[in-house]
């Protein structure tokens, strides 16, 4: 082929940019992992301990506690479902103040900064804190969960709800319609969606922290999957996972057959969670 | 133009009590379930307030020299487990792809792996895998890479097979070879989706890398269980802002590249 005749499918721009990037990337990873200065102790005899626990935990599955292992189960699924259902009507409220074309400047800015806040600390190290506070127990992990999942969802929905057309906010204006009434009938409709796919991710993202805030004491299958794997129990702790990946597995499946496309929210807006 | 618009209303407006009136009652169980007590809850909030700005605040900044390595570590966890992750991830999310895939079997076998990978959370990775290869970074490392893998093949597959397939068929009929489709037809249209991706993994992996420590992982998780349970908290609470510092820091520098590349 004539190299001359070849048509460059990406800019010069973009070229320089992603050799850039990927020179970066390369020296930042053999820099980390230098740093790291890994161990591997035992090699592969590790391997195949790990090849007979799983073993155990997959073939010689106990069932023996199901009762309890799914008791667990319930109240892990209870609290995503509190905390999602609790921190998406509160921060459906607050969005609206927080989104910087409906609301005043600098209430907007303040909304924003203290949710950026609060989202840059992880779930897990809130509900610790609620836990240092409040003792042991299912009630400091829905807090946690919510305190986080609500600086969040303010962050989202606020997005959508800038999106929203200036003309439709305008329009209504003109008519003489209060704020109130510009809120419920001109930004509230083509948010619906947005607000139900950001809110099922959250669940999605809920349930699985909610199955692991018991590790730090905050109630749930976490507590029972810690408990078992303390005392070397594999065949306890395998039906344990099981039910674990079961919970976070058939709720993907059916906001998959929901097409409640919840993936495509993030590549959308350029910064979340 | 009124009439017809009156009927439809109504019944909207039927759906939406509906729905309201489930999600009450689903609160309502689930709430019993999990002992959660509102009129508690609103109690508790001076109580929570009081506790974070006087036991936590100001945080004391003689504690940065105890964590400094782990606060690195945690860093360096969360970029190998990523870069590691995001090739392992295109290398299945290619062979499973619809358009790129070289055997239908593939497909369903990557996506069931992928699948049981990303929903068990990578805090029980750690510690399904500690009793194992024993606490520290490599097991940390281990569990971010399996749930990165997890993530990102289903991520990038979704990506791949959004592209426009009439360049590659075009590739094809002039007897393109399949590096040469891929080189050419594929990964062109989808890098910038792809690298999005994987900075979006990255804002993740930062986070779980910082918890991770918290059930053996290494890193700084460790030191804030460890200043929690001591009752130190000024001493966890500047091992805490640095994290959020570092999340703030990462999430900044992704949306900066994100929007240059998309």
């Amino acid at each position: 082929m004539n190299t001359t005749g070849k048509i460059s499918i990406i800019s010069e721009k973009q070229r320089v940019l992603y050799t850039l990037l990927f020179i970066g990337t390369l020296v930042l990873y053999f820099f980390s992992l230098y740093q790291l200065k890994l161990e591997f102790k035992g090699g592969w005899e590790n391997v195949l301990k790990a090849l007979s626990f799983a073993k155990r935990m997959l073939l010689h599955m106990d069932l023996s506690d199901w009762k309890d292992v799914l008791t667990a189960a319930m109240e892990s699924i209870s609290i995503a479902v509190l905390a999602t259902i609790i921190s998406a009507t509160l921060a459906f409220f607050v969005s609206f103040a927080a989104a910087s074309n409906v609301s005043l400047r600098v209430v907007s800015n303040l909304c924003k900064a203290v949710a950026a806040v609060v989202r840059a600390v992880p779930t897990l190290i809130w509900t610790l804190i609620f836990v240092a506070y409040l003792g042991l127990g299912p009630f400091p992990g829905v807090l946690g969960l919510f305190f986080h999942s609500f600086a969040y969802l303010v962050k989202a929905f606020s997005q959508s709800i800038e999106e929203v057309k200036e003309g439709n906010i305008e329009a209504l204006k003109a008519t003489g319609a209060s704020w109130v009434q510009t809120m419920a009938k001109g930004v509230y409709p083509p948010i619906t969606t947005a607000v139900i796919s950001w809110t099922a991710l959250r669940f999605e993202f809920n349930l699985g922290m909610s199955s692991i805030l018991g590790f730090v004491g905050a109630g749930g299958i976490g507590m029972e999957l810690s408990n078992t794997m303390r005392i070397f129990d594999f065949e306890k702790a395998g039906f344990v996972v099981l039910i674990i990946f079961l919970m976070s597995f058939s709720v993907e499946m059916l906001f998959h057959k929901l097409k409640l496309n919840v993936d495509k929210c993030i590549v959308k807006d350029s910064s979340n969670s | 133009m009124q009439l017809e618009y009156l009927p439809l209303r109504k019944e909207k407006s039927l759906y939406t009590w509906i729905g309201v009136i489930i999600v009450g009652l689903t609160t309502l169980v689930t709430g019993y379930i999990s002992e959660f007590d509102v009129l508690e809850a609103f109690r508790v909030i001076p109580g929570v307030l009081n506790f974070i700005f006087t036991d936590f605040l100001p945080p004391a900044v003689k504690a940065v020299p105890d964590f400094w390595g782990s606060l690195l570590d945690t860093v360096y966890m969360a970029i190998v487990s990523t870069v590691t992750g995001a090739t392992i991830s295109l290398i299945l999310a290619l062979l499973c792809a619809t358009p790129t895939t070289p055997h239908p079997l593939f497909k369903v076998t990557i996506r069931a792996f992928a699948s049981l990978l990303r929903n068990i959370p990578a805090l029980a990775w750690t510690i399904i895998l500690v009793p194992a290869f024993g606490i520290g970074k490599t097991v940390g490392l281990m569990a971010l890479i399996i749930g990165s893998v997890g993530d990102m093949t289903r991520f990038f597959t979704e990506s791949i097979e959004e592209i426009d397939l009439g360049g590659i068929e075009a590739m094809r009929a002039v007897g393109g070879s399949y590096w040469l489709m891929l080189k050419g037809g594929v990964l062109p249209q989808c890098v910038p989706a792809l690298v999005s991706w994987t900075l979006y993994n990255l804002e993740l992996n930062i986070r779980a890398s910082t918890i991770i420590g918290m059930v053996g992982g290494g890193g700084i998780g460790f030191f804030i269980l460890s200043t929690i349970k001591l009752f130190r908290y000024d001493h966890a609470a500047m091992a805490i802002l640095a994290v959020a510092i570092v999340v703030l820091f990462v999430e900044f520098l992704s949306k900066n590249i994100r929007e240059r590349i998309m």
